[in-house]
C-alpha cells in the first residue's frame, strides 16, 4: 500500500513539474493540413528539448495515443493516435501543447518516375516544363517546327509522370500500329516489338507488299510507334507512354503515304485475330462513308478491340465535313484532336462537337524515325541534264506559270503553254538521270497542271538504267482526257525500283491527229529519298502524333486492369481527361487526355438487383 | 326494481363493459401496439473491373434512401465482394451502389481515394 502510494505521489509528481512546465510556455500557431497523401492514424511530433522521452509518453498517453517510434532525431516521435479524431483535430490539439514545438502528418513521399532518356527534356507531351521544342534532325522537309506557342506554359501535358509511379510496363496489351510499318529495329523499339512467333518474324505484316515485313518505307508509322511504345529508361533516344509495351506492326500504307480500304481492313482484321486490344489509325481520308471500313471496325469491338483514331489535319469541323474513320460512332473508336504547347488547339487540327472526343499533344512531337530523309530537287530553270526530244516541233521547253499569283519556273509543253496549244501527231519526250546510290526508298514528287484531251496522252516513267526511259523504262503514271488548268495536281510515285547512279525519270507527251488542248506544265519536280538508319528520330506536327498517346493510355489502362473491356478504356479516356478551354463545343467531352486521372477513373457499378427475402 | 345496491352493481358492470370495450378497441389494430417485423432485402451487383476496386483500400458503397450507407470493403482474395444483406422495414426505398478505391487522381494512395458515379438507382418496395 505505501509503495503504490509512493507510485501516486512520484506520477503526480511528474505530472506536477510537467504541468509546471506547460504552464511557463504559450502555445504556438502552425500552418494547417495542406493537400498531399499522409499516413492515416498517425502523427509526428516535435517535443521541445527540455521535455525528456517520459514527459513525452506521459503527454501523448494523455490524449489516448501510444508511441509508435522514437526516430532519433531528438524531440521527434511518430505517434499511433487511433481513430475518433480527424487529423485536424489531433493536430491541433498538439499544436496548442506548449510542450511541443511542431506536429505534422507523417506525410508520404514517392519516387516520382522521370525516366532517363536522353531526349527526355524535349517530350513536352508528357512534362511541359515551358521548353522549347527544337528540331530533332537536321532534315528536310524543313521548317518541320510549329512556332505557335514554342515555348508553352509548363503543366500543359498528359500528367503522364504520376501515373507512371504506378505502371510502366504494357506489354501484356499488344497494340497494333496500322500505317506505313514500322522501322523493327529502330533502337528505341527493338525491344517493344510484338513476338509474333515463326510465322511473322518481323513482328507483323506487310498488305501493301503482301509480304511478312511490315517494315517502314516513310517513317510516319516508327513515329507513331515510338509515341506509343519507345524503351523508356533505357538512357537513350526517347520513351513512349509505355516504358515497355509489345507493338505489333501492319503496314498499309505505301512509301508514298497512301493506302486502300483493302489494305486497310486485311491491316484491322489481322490485328483483331493475332490478339490486339488496342488499335492505332492516325489515317483518315477517303471518300466519304466507307462501309467495309466500318464493318472492320465493327469486327473489332466485337473482339473488344479499342480503336484510336486521328481527327485529320485540315482545320475543319468533321461535324460539318466528315471524315473517316473518325466519323464513325461504334463505341469501341476514340477520335483524337490535336493540342499545341499552351493546350490551344493545333491550328491545323480538324474537330468536331460530335464527332471528335479528345485532344491530346500533336505539335513539336519528338519520337523515333526509320531513317535520315533528303531532297533532290530540280529548279526548272536551266535544261542542264535534260535531254528534250520532239517528232514535231517545238515540244518540252523551261518556262514560267503563275501559280498562287507568283510566277514560277515550269517545265512546259508546248513552250508557249500560257497562250498555245500542244501539237497533234507528236511525240515530246523530256528525261533526265539522278545519282540515287545509297539511298533505300525514293519517291518522285511532282505538281503539274496537266489538260490533254481523250485519246492524247502524259505519261512519266523511270529507268534505273539511266538513258532515254521511253519505251522500256517502267510507266509510273499514265492521263487522257483530264483537263486540270488551272489547278496544279500534287502527285507522289514510289520509284524505289529506279535506285541506281543513274535514275532516269523522263515526262512524255503524245498526241495523236484529232484535237488537242493546253498540254503540261511541271511546277515542281523533287526526289524525297531515306536511308535506313537505326538510330534516327524526327520532331513532326499532326494528329497523327496526338492518336498514339490515346492509345499507350489505352494500352496502360488495360495493362493496370487486366479484367477492362474496350467500353471501361474508353470510359476511362474520355471521363478521366481534363477540362480544357479550346477544347470545349470543340470535341465531344471538351477534354485533353490525362493519364493519372484515366488510371483513377473508376466506372459507376452496374446490375444493382435486390431481393426481399 | 333495483334497490340502491343493485343500481351500483349495475353502474359498475357498466363501467366494466365500457373499460373492456376501450381495452379491445385499443388492442384492435385502430393504430400501436406492435409494428410488422423488418424483412431481409438481399443486395447484389456486378464486379468492378477496376483493380484498385478490388484490393485493399477498395470495395463498394451501398446508399438506401432513409438509411445509412452501407460500406462494403475488399478484405481479401481476388475481388472485394459484390453483395450484401440489409434488413429494412416495409416501405419503399431508392437503391444505389458505388464503388471506390484508394488511388487518387493525384497519384496518391493513402488520401480520399476516388470514387465513381452512383450506379443506376433500383426501387426496392419492402411489403
Amino acid at each position: 500500500m505505501r509503495a503504490l502510494l509512493r507510485s501516486i505521489i512520484a506520477i503526480a509528481a511528474l505530472a506536477g513539474v510537467a504541468l509546471t512546465l506547460l504552464n511557463q510556455v504559450a502555445a504556438v500557431s502552425f500552418e494547417p493540413v495542406g493537400p498531399g497523401a499522409y499516413v492515416a492514424g498517425e502523427v509526428l511530433v516535435k517535443f521541445k528539448p527540455v521535455y525528456s522521452a517520459q514527459d513525452r509518453t506521459v503527454t501523448i498517453a494523455s490524449r489516448g495515443h501510444a508511441v509508435h517510434a522514437d526516430l532519433n532525431q531528438p524531440g521527434l516521435v511518430q505517434v499511433k493516435v487511433g481513430g475518433g479524431q480527424t487529423m485536424e483535430q489531433v493536430l491541433a490539439a498538439y499544436q496548442n501543447d506548449p510542450s511541443v514545438e511542431y506536429a505534422q502528418p507523417n506525410y508520404i513521399y514517392r519516387t516520382t518516375a522521370v525516366p532517363n532518356d536522353t531526349q527526355y527534356g524535349q517530350l513536352w507531351a508528357f512534362k511541359n516544363t515551358g521548353q522549347t521544342v527544337t528540331n530533332a534532325l537536321t532534315q528536310p522537309p524543313s521548317s518541320t517546327i510549329y512556332s505557335t506557342n514554342n515555348p508553352g506554359a509548363p503543366g500543359n501535358d498528359m500528367g503522364i509522370e504520376k501515373a507512371w509511379d504506378h505502371i510502366t510496363d504494357c506489354s501484356s496489351v499488344v497494340v497494333a500500329v496500322v500505317d506505313t510499318g514500322v522501322k523493327y529495329d529502330q533502337e528505341d523499339l527493338a525491344a517493344n516489338m510484338w513476338s509474333g512467333g515463326p510465322s511473322y518474324p518481323n513482328h507483323g505484316y506487310d498488305f501493301v507488299n503482301n509480304d511478312n515485313d511490315p517494315k517502314d518505307f516513310d517513317g510516319h508509322g516508327t513515329h507513331v510507334a515510338g509515341i506509343i511504345g519507345a524503351s523508356g529508361n533505357n538512357l537513350q533516344g526517347t520513351t513512349g507512354v509505355c516504358w515497355k509495351a509489345s507493338i505489333m506492326a501492319v503496314r498499309v500504307i505505301d512509301a508514298t503515304g497512301s493506302g486502300t480500304t483493302a489494305n486497310i481492313v486485311q491491316g484491322i482484321n489481322f490485328a483483331v485475330s493475332h490478339g490486339a486490344k488496342v488499335i492505332n489509325m492516325s489515317l483518315g481520308g477517303g471518300g466519304g462513308f466507307d462501309a467495309a471500313l466500318s464493318d472492320a471496325i465493327t469486327n473489332a469491338q466485337t473482339h473488344d478491340v479499342v480503336i484510336v483514331v486521328a481527327a485529320g489535319n485540315d482545320g475543319v469541323n468533321n461535324d460539318a465535313i466528315p471524315t473517316y474513320p473518325c466519323n464513325f460512332t461504334q463505341s469501341n473508336l476514340i477520335c483524337v484532336a490535336a493540342l499545341d504547347q499552351n493546350y490551344a488547339l493545333a491550328t491545323f487540327s480538324n474537330y468536331g462537337a460530335t464527332s471528335v472526343d479528345v485532344g491530346a499533344p500533336g505539335t513539336n512531337i519528338l519520337s523515333a524515325w526509320a531513317g535520315t530523309n533528303a531532297v533532290i530537287s530540280d529548279p526548272l530553270t536551266s535544261g542542264l541534264g535534260w535531254t528534250f526530244a520532239t517528232t514535231t516541233s517545238g515540244g518540252w521547253a523551261f518556262g514560267t506559270v503563275s501559280v498562287g499569283g507568283t510566277s514560277t519556273p515550269s517545265l512546259l509543253d508546248p513552250p508557249t503553254y500560257s497562250s498555245g496549244q500542244y501539237n497533234n501527231s507528236t511525240d515530246d519526250r523530256a528525261y533526265k538521270a539522278f545519282d540515287l546510290t545509297g539511298v533505300n526508298v525514293a519517291v518522285w514528287q511532282v505538281s503539274a497542271a496537266i489538260n490533254v484531251v481523250n485519246g492524247d496522252y502524259f505519261r512519266t516513267r523511270y529507268s534505273s538504267a539511266g538513258g532515254n526511259p521511253f519505251p522500256g523504262g517502267t510507266l509510273v503514271s499514265e492521263n487522257t482526257g483530264v483537263a486540270t488548268f488551272p489547278s496544279i495536281r500534287a502527285a507522289e510515285f514510289d520509284i524505289s525500283g529506279c535506285i541506281s547512279a543513274s535514275c532516269s525519270l523522263g515526262f512524255q507527251l503524245q498526241s495523236d491527229a484529232a484535237l488537242t488542248d493546253r498540254g503540261v506544265a511541271i511546277t515542281r519536280f523533287a526526289i524525297n529519298t531515306l536511308t535506313f538508319s537505326t538510330t534516327s528520330y524526327n520532331t513532326i506536327n499532326g494528329t497523327s502524333m496526338a492518336t498514339p498517346e490515346a492509345v499507350g493510355l489505352a494500352a496502360m489502362l488495360r495493362a493496370y486492369n487486366p479484367q477492362y473491356t474496350f467500353a471501361d478504356a474508353v470510359n476511362a479516356i474520355t471521363k478521366g481527361g481534363r477540362a480544357t478551354a479550346s477544347l470545349a463545343g470543340k470535341t465531344t467531352t471538351g477534354k485533353a487526355i490525362d493519364a493519372m486521372s484515366s488510371l483513377a477513373y473508376i466506372n459507376p457499378p452496374t446490375g444493382l438487383t435486390a431481393t426481399v427475402q | 326494481m333495483c334497490s340502491s345496491r343493485c343500481l351500483h352493481k349495475t353502474a359498475v358492470r357498466g363501467l366494466l363493459i365500457v373499460l373492456l370495450a376501450a381495452g379491445l378497441s385499443a388492442c384492435g389494430g385502430g393504430g400501436g401496439g406492435s409494428s410488422p417485423p423488418a424483412r431481409s432485402v438481399a443486395l447484389a451487383w456486378e464486379a468492378n473491373r477496376e483493380s484498385g476496386v478490388n484490393r485493399a483500400g477498395g470495395g463498394y458503397r451501398v446508399s438506401i434512401s432513409g438509411q445509412p450507407t452501407v460500406d462494403v470493403p475488399y478484405t481479401s482474395g481476388s475481388a472485394a465482394p459484390t453483395s450484401t444483406t440489409v434488413s429494412l422495414q416495409p416501405g419503399s426505398y431508392t437503391v444505389t451502389v458505388l464503388a471506390y478505391a484508394a488511388l487518387d487522381a493525384q497519384g496518391g494512395v493513402t488520401g480520399s481515394g476516388s470514387v465513381s458515379a452512383p450506379s443506376q438507382s433500383i426501387t426496392v418496395n419492402v411489403p
